[in-house]
């Protein structure tokens, strides 16, 4: 039986009958999404890949807590891997309350990423709906939703650093997520994993 | 004070996770309270979900694979206790429900093929035994065979087949489970080329209501109704 070709979910029940080759594959499958998101945030390889280890340590051993009615398994995983990352960043650097330390080192990474070739075949159509989505957003929309997501930084830092209103700042996350999700949502469902 | 008419308003944020505590705990109290607001949390969510692949995409190096495999450990998962009420669907039913003897047999049987549940929120399941179907090939296909394993809840079940002959990239394999006359899509799927082929099969209705199984070969991503030769067939 060739694990490959099984998709997300299947490989997740199989990982909780303990299969270390279904973790293998989903391993293959997502560690680029998990080690680049982490090293988007963190700027450290070395971090980055005990971060990486983490998740999927993690994901062996409490597969089981993984929600089909919560969403996918990639966007599991990429939960994981954001929560790990912010409690290593938090760790590094005690931040006193409203003060975003975090800004600097996440704005200058916050440049436009053009997608580069995907090898990834099931990442690469997301790839590009989302770059196209995020195109499509008002550049201050844009900007709120990368700063929070990638910097871990909360409305309330987000209003600080940029020196804005908090109110204008939840507006901007508000409707820049409400289009996102639009777009997502009004597409076909993507296969996970082939 | 977060008043429940705002804490919707607040999902997207919740979701991004951009909220500070007080407001990320109300909101986190009222999602538990609101199957709606759970829902529209789910969406929410999912969509946060996509922001990761935003960054620019970086492989880790090889060697952090080994590292991980070398260090798994063969240990049961951290499963929760029996009769604690945290989530999972897993909970504290796989000893109960998985009796060994079955898991060996359908490995046996099924060439190292494994039995998986689909993952849903749960209440206990009713215990019970899995029900093995098995297909046989017709003159189109009279090496094929696949067994369907039905979950002891009868609504969810995996489908392995073996010796199906590859398609080319327009059509696909499509099962239909078959009540009395009437046919509803079970799912497509696609085989590899040793024709090995697998299907999670969310049947719109129990499946123990219907009387019979058939695989056909239809147009890629499946139609509303059997058009195309029959490979596989078998009876519930």
């Amino acid at each position: 039986m060739d694990y490959a070709t099984l998709d997300d979910q299947t490989l997740i029940g199989l990982i909780v009958h303990r299969q270390p080759e279904a973790l293998s594959v989903l391993y293959d499958r997502y560690s680029r999404l998990v080690y680049s998101l982490s090293l988007h945030m963190l700027g450290d390889d070395s971090a980055a890949e005990e971060v990486t280890l983490d998740v999927f340590k993690r994901v062996w051993q409490h597969a089981g807590s993984y929600r089909a009615d919560r969403g996918s398994v990639s966007t599991w995983l990429s939960g994981i891997a954001r929560n790990r990352t912010i409690d290593r960043i938090r760790r590094r650097r005690a931040r006193p309350e409203g003060h975003s330390v975090a800004l600097d080192a996440v704005a200058h990474r916050l440049h436009a990423t053009t997608p580069e070739p995907e090898r990834k075949a099931h990442l690469a159509l997301q790839r590009e709906r989302l770059h196209e989505a995020l195109e499509g957003l008002p550049d201050e929309q844009r900007e709120v939703l990368l700063l929070s997501y990638f910097g871990g930084l909360s409305q309330r830092e987000i209003a600080s650093a940029l020196d804005l209103p908090l109110g204008t700042v939840k507006t901007r996350v508000r409707l820049g997520m409400e289009k996102l999700r639009d777009v997502f949502l009004g597409q076909d469902a993507v296969a996970e994993g082939d | 004070m977060v008043e429940g008419l705002h804490v919707s308003e607040m999902i997207p944020a919740y979701a991004l996770g951009a909220l500070d505590e007080a407001e990320a705990s109300a909101v986190a109290q009222h999602v538990r309270r609101c199957p709606a607001c759970a829902a529209e949390l789910a969406e929410y969510e999912e969509t946060a979900g996509w922001l990761a692949l935003a960054a620019p995409q970086v492989d880790p190096p090889p060697q952090l694979k080994q590292q991980l495999l070398a260090g798994l450990d063969a240990a049961p998962p951290a499963a929760d206790a029996p009769g604690r009420s945290l989530p999972g669907w897993l909970s504290s039913l796989l000893p109960v429900w998985l009796p060994v003897s079955i898991v060996l047999l359908v490995m046996l049987a099924a060439s190292n093929l494994l039995l998986l549940q689909r993952m849903r929120g749960l209440e206990a399941r009713q215990q019970g035994e899995f029900m093995t179907v098995t297909l046989a090939g017709t003159d189109a296909a009279p090496a094929a065979s696949a067994v369907l394993l039905i979950d002891p809840d009868g609504e969810s079940a995996v489908l392995f087949t073996d010796a199906l002959p590859a398609l080319d990239l327009t059509q696909q394999y499509q099962l239909w489970l078959i009540d009395d006359g009437q046919r509803d899509n079970g799912g497509v799927f696609s085989v590899e080329p040793g024709g090995t082929g697998t299907l999670s099969v969310l049947a719109p209705r129990p499946l123990l209501e219907y009387d019979a199984l058939g695989i056909t070969i239809e147009p890629a991503g499946g139609s509303p109704g059997p058009t195309g030769q029959k490979v596989l067939g078998g009876d519930l």
